[in-house]
């Protein structure tokens, strides 16, 4: 299909053009704001999600279980709290014998609505990203033959095992299946921007609506959209401006999606991570360096965005930022 | 059933269930399944790819689009991948071409995700700049005007212009005009050569000269200018890249050649089964032909003793039998006598014809039966025709005359023994028949009257033995050639030696030493006596012939002594050995191939018609002496 130049530049509209159809479609949809769904690039969370809960409940046992690690010293839950956010409130993790992590700790909550997990992308499921942290020796430092064993040795799970997975009982298969059915449940529906986005007006102040539109008139919209507000997409990390150059001391974790797919486009290539949870996933970027929220958004307009931005809007994109948590029973017990 | 019967039936079976096993199992079953399995994932993804495509048009016309849409087709592609190779894994004996399809195949796939993720980075950027530029360019604009500097400030003004311009017709060379311009700007702020080295977009800081604020705006234009140049063709391509419709016509492509090896694999999987079904069709074949042939050689087996398994016969037949048996004894006898008396008289005439060959014997033969008198290996190659034919028509009547001596001697000897096999069935018969009458019934499974029936049916074989016999007899009996007649004259035996002597082949002749002596003329018949020494010297040349090495010696020597002619042939052949010269002088008897075996006897009957003898002596591998004796006026009429 012939397509010419003007078909990768997205449409703008005149502004005159643009009130008007605003109007229009105010006037329209006034009678029914309160149920009409906004046409946003960021989607509501889906309420619910189709969950063995079994399974889930079984996932959360393990994902709380420090036998896991190669010392049982380290569970999953250490270094993605769920009452705190779903991380760990440090720039890198702590795994086993002291050992520190390479990059920032991401939130387990809303990760199911990641197209890939980790920060380059490696693992196109749930389940496989389990495999990670359970054997990276800096991590929970384990094999999975011994982590079966040590399960087995547990009478409670060996019975749990053998009525949900009756066909293969504890193995390496059901026990990261298991987790991530947990992990499928942990979405963060019912924000505030939600409830927004689903017509309710008063659900956000003037200042996040406000924030909302900057963060779309910059183009940080661009590349934090859909559902999880970012997650379905790779980006250059300091499209704009050098981010490495300026940082230094660049690591291989630095490198990226680079080193997946060994594309020199894809050098310092990330993951765009979710900012659902952002609110309580300080510190920020991959290598943790962004200390508060607006640190982050700064660093943001200098590398990604490339240009200058007054405070005022800035603050205000933060607090559009804070209204994108939802509910979670694990988040307040 | 035998132990290798057993073991042959086991291996064949064993063989033929084995292949038709392995015809079943061979996994060219299973092919069309895996093939329809990838054939239906192929499907789905060329239907998934289309629906990836439409997701892209949309994102691309749409003012705020969320790649949410695209990123959902990454798993759902992931998961048709792994599909497609775990069918195309279990394709057996999939070619080379096709497999190397399927992965190409799967690459494009893998490729468009490549492009849409590259597609939806570059969009993102894109937008960001495309919508900033203007943005920067005002802003480095108004900046600008709080520098007290005019040309600076018009050529700010030109460079917003410019881009503003572009805007309404973006394109490459546009922008790139822009970025340039901008770049040129710059430098001539910072003092620094424009080079094309900046292209990428990273800006240095312009020199604190002036104001922050332009100097930071301008930065931004330069860079964000830089970006649209950068992304924007590329963006494009990877667009165009990703719509293609590359999947749709390699997907109708891979199923047709998927179907056209599921077509070549259902041949196979039908050759299979045929192969299957005619080793089984093989295996009941053998089955059933071991199981007639086993049958058949179980049939044929012997019949343990004690049950003979004959028709039974009619009681009342066994007395007849039994005379009939007599009959055919007396019979036998009769003949016996005759032809021992025809082998007795003297020859009154000579037939030119050879003998009447006898038919051959029935089975129950005496020791010496098969009266079959086989032309004698002649070592008589003859001096003149009549003389040889004479010679054998001689030789066959007292070759046949033997043999009636021989067999009336046996044929006596079975008549008597008939008899007395009669006359013991007869008493079993009378046995059994008092027995009947007492037990009525059968006893331990036996009936008395069946075992009568027995004995009957065994009289009524003996009879027909007795036929056989009888009628052998008769023929023998009926050999019309006797002797020849007893022709008197004078015989010189030295000419009779001369003349056996003419008659050997070069080989025989060149081993006799001739030693006649002075010997008187003896009255009798020359065919006879020649005759006589001719079967002796028969022998020694038989044993020399071939033999020590072409050093044999037949030595003849004849003379007279006391009332005698004494013809001696001496040999040094290998002798005759001890235990074999009692039988020497047995009809039919030899110890060579192709003779009758009757040299001897005729010699020794000869002899006797002369009142004489034939004595051997012989020392074993060394030689033997044959000395016919002959007594002088003992058939002078």
């Amino acid at each position: 299909m012939a397509q010419n130049a003007s078909a990768t530049r997205p449409r703008r509209r005149s502004p005159a053009g643009a009130a008007a159809a605003l109007a229009l479609a105010a006037a329209l949809a006034a009678p029914n704001a309160a149920a009409q769904r906004r046409d946003e690039p960021i989607h509501p969370i889906p309420e619910t999600v189709l969950v063995d809960q079994a399974k889930a409940a079984l996932g959360r046992d393990l994902f709380h279980d420090p036998r896991l690690s190669k010392d049982d010293t380290v569970a999953c839950v250490s270094c993605h709290d769920l009452t705190d956010g779903g991380d760990d409130g440090r720039r890198v993790s702590i795994g086993v014998d002291d050992a520190e992590g390479k990059v920032n700790a991401p939130t387990v909550f809303n990760a199911g609505l990641n197209f890939k997990q980790f920060w380059d992308g490696r693992a196109s499921t749930l389940e496989d990203q389990v495999d990670g942290p359970v054997q990276s020796p800096i991590e929970m430092g384990a094999i999975w033959p011994e982590v079966v064993a040590k399960l087995y040795r547990d009478e409670d799970y060996t019975a749990r095992f053998a009525v949900l997975y009756p066909e293969e009982g504890i193995s390496r298969a059901t026990i990261k299946n298991a987790i991530a059915e947990f992990q499928r449940a942990l979405n963060t529906p019912n924000s505030r921007f939600d409830r927004w986005l689903k017509g309710d007006d008063d659900a956000l102040t003037a200042q996040e609506k406000r924030g909302y539109r900057l963060f779309k008139d910059y183009g940080c919209v661009s590349c934090h959209q859909g559902a999880n507000v970012g997650g379905n997409m790779f980006q250059v990390f300091g499209v704009i401006n050098r981010y490495f150059t300026q940082r230094g001391n660049i690591t291989e974790a630095d490198l990226g999606r680079f080193n997946i797919t060994g594309n020199e486009q894809d050098r310092h290539a990330f993951k765009v991570p979710s900012l659902r949870m952002a609110a309580h996933t300080a510190p920020y970027l991959h290598d943790g360096t962004a200390e508060t929220l607006r640190d982050a958004v700064d660093a943001m307009f200098e590398f990604q965005l490339g240009r200058e931005a007054p405070d005022s809007h800035k603050n205000d994109i933060v607090a559009f930022i804070e209204t994108l948590a939802g509910e979670s029973p694990e988040l307040d017990p | 059933m035998k132990l290798r019967a057993i073991l042959i039936a086991s291996v064949v079976t064993a063989l033929l269930l084995g292949a038709a096993g392995w015809l079943y199992a061979h996994p060219a079953h299973d092919g069309g399944k895996e093939i329809q399995r990838a054939v239906s994932a192929v499907r789905d993804i060329m239907i998934a790819s289309t629906d990836w495509s439409m997701e892209l048009m949309r994102v691309q016309d749409a003012p705020d689009p969320d790649f949410d849409g695209l990123a959902a087709f990454v798993p759902r592609m992931a998961a048709l991948k792994t599909e497609l190779a775990r069918a195309a894994r279990g394709i057996p004996g999939m070619p080379q071409p096709l497999a190397a399809d399927i992965a190409a195949y799967a690459a494009t796939v893998t490729a468009k995700e490549e492009r849409i993720e590259r597609y939806k980075s570059g969009y993102a950027l894109l937008r960001n700049s495309q919508q900033f530029l203007p943005v920067a360019a005002a802003d480095a604009e108004a900046a600008a005007t709080e520098i007290d500097d005019d040309s600076l400030a018009a050529a700010v003004a030109n460079l917003a212009a410019d881009i503003a311009g572009w805007i309404d017709r973006p394109d490459v060379e546009s922008a790139s005009r822009a970025a340039a311009l901008a770049r040129s700007l710059r430098a001539s702020l910072t003092g620094a050569p424009a080079s094309p080295g900046e292209a990428d977009g990273w800006a240095r800081p312009v020199a604190n000269e002036y104001p922050v604020r332009f100097g930071s705006a301008l930065d931004a234009v330069v860079n964000h200018a830089n970006v649209l140049v950068r992304q924007l063709r590329s963006t494009e391509d990877d667009f165009r890249a990703a719509m293609s419709d590359d999947i749709s016509a390699l997907s109708a492509e891979l199923v047709r050649d998927l179907e056209a090896e599921a077509d070549g694999i259902e041949a196979k999987a039908g050759q299979y089964e045929a192969g299957m079904f005619a080793a089984v069709a093989a295996l009941a074949v053998f089955w059933i032909g071991f199981a007639v042939q086993q049958t058949r050689a179980a049939r044929a087996a012997p019949a343990p003793a004690g049950t003979p398994a004959l028709p039974p016969a009619k009681q009342g037949d066994a007395p007849a039998a039994a005379r009939a048996t007599a009959r055919r004894t007396q019979t036998i006898r009769e003949a016996a006598a005759s032809a021992r008396r025809r082998a007795e008289e003297p020859t009154a005439r000579r037939t030119p014809e050879p003998g009447p060959e006898p038919a051959p014997a029935p089975e129950p033969a005496a020791e010496t039966a098969s009266p079959e008198p086989a032309p004698e290996a002649a070592a008589a190659s003859g001096a003149d025709e009549p003389a040889i034919d004479s010679r054998r028509a001689l030789e066959h009547d007292l070759i046949a005359a033997s043999a009636a001596d021989a067999f009336a001697q046996s044929a006596d000897r079975i008549a008597g023994d008939m008899r007395r096999m009669q006359q013991a069935y007869d008493r079993m018969r009378e046995a059994l028949q008092g027995a009947a009458e007492a037990f009525a019934e059968p006893i331990g499974g036996v009936d008395i009257r069946d075992e009568l029936e027995t004995v009957s049916t065994l009289a009524q074989n003996a009879q027909r033995e007795a036929d056989g016999v009888a009628r052998f007899a008769q023929r023998l009996a009926s050999l019309s050639a006797g002797p020849a007649d007893f022709d008197g004259a004078p015989v010189d035996v030295n000419a009779c030696v001369d003349e056996i002597i003419a008659a050997l082949d070069a080989e025989a002749a060149a081993a006799v030493v001739r030693n006649t002596g002075a010997v008187p003329e003896i009255f009798g018949s020359k065919s006879e006596i020649r005759l006589l020494i001719a079967k002796v010297v028969e022998n020694s040349v038989r044993a020399v012939t071939g033999a020590r090495d072409g050093k044999g010696t037949i030595k003849i020597d004849t003379a007279a002594r006391g009332g005698e002619i004494l013809i001696t042939v001496i040999d040094n052949g290998e002798g005759i050995p001890r235990d074999r010269r009692k039988r020497i002088f047995e009809p039919f008897y030899t110890s060579h191939d192709g003779a009758a075996g009757m040299g001897l006897t005729l010699a020794d009957r000869l002899a006797r018609k002369y009142n004489g003898s034939v004595r051997v002596s012989s020392i074993p591998g060394q030689g033997t002496m044959t000395r016919i004796a002959l007594r002088l006026g003992a058939s002078e009429p």
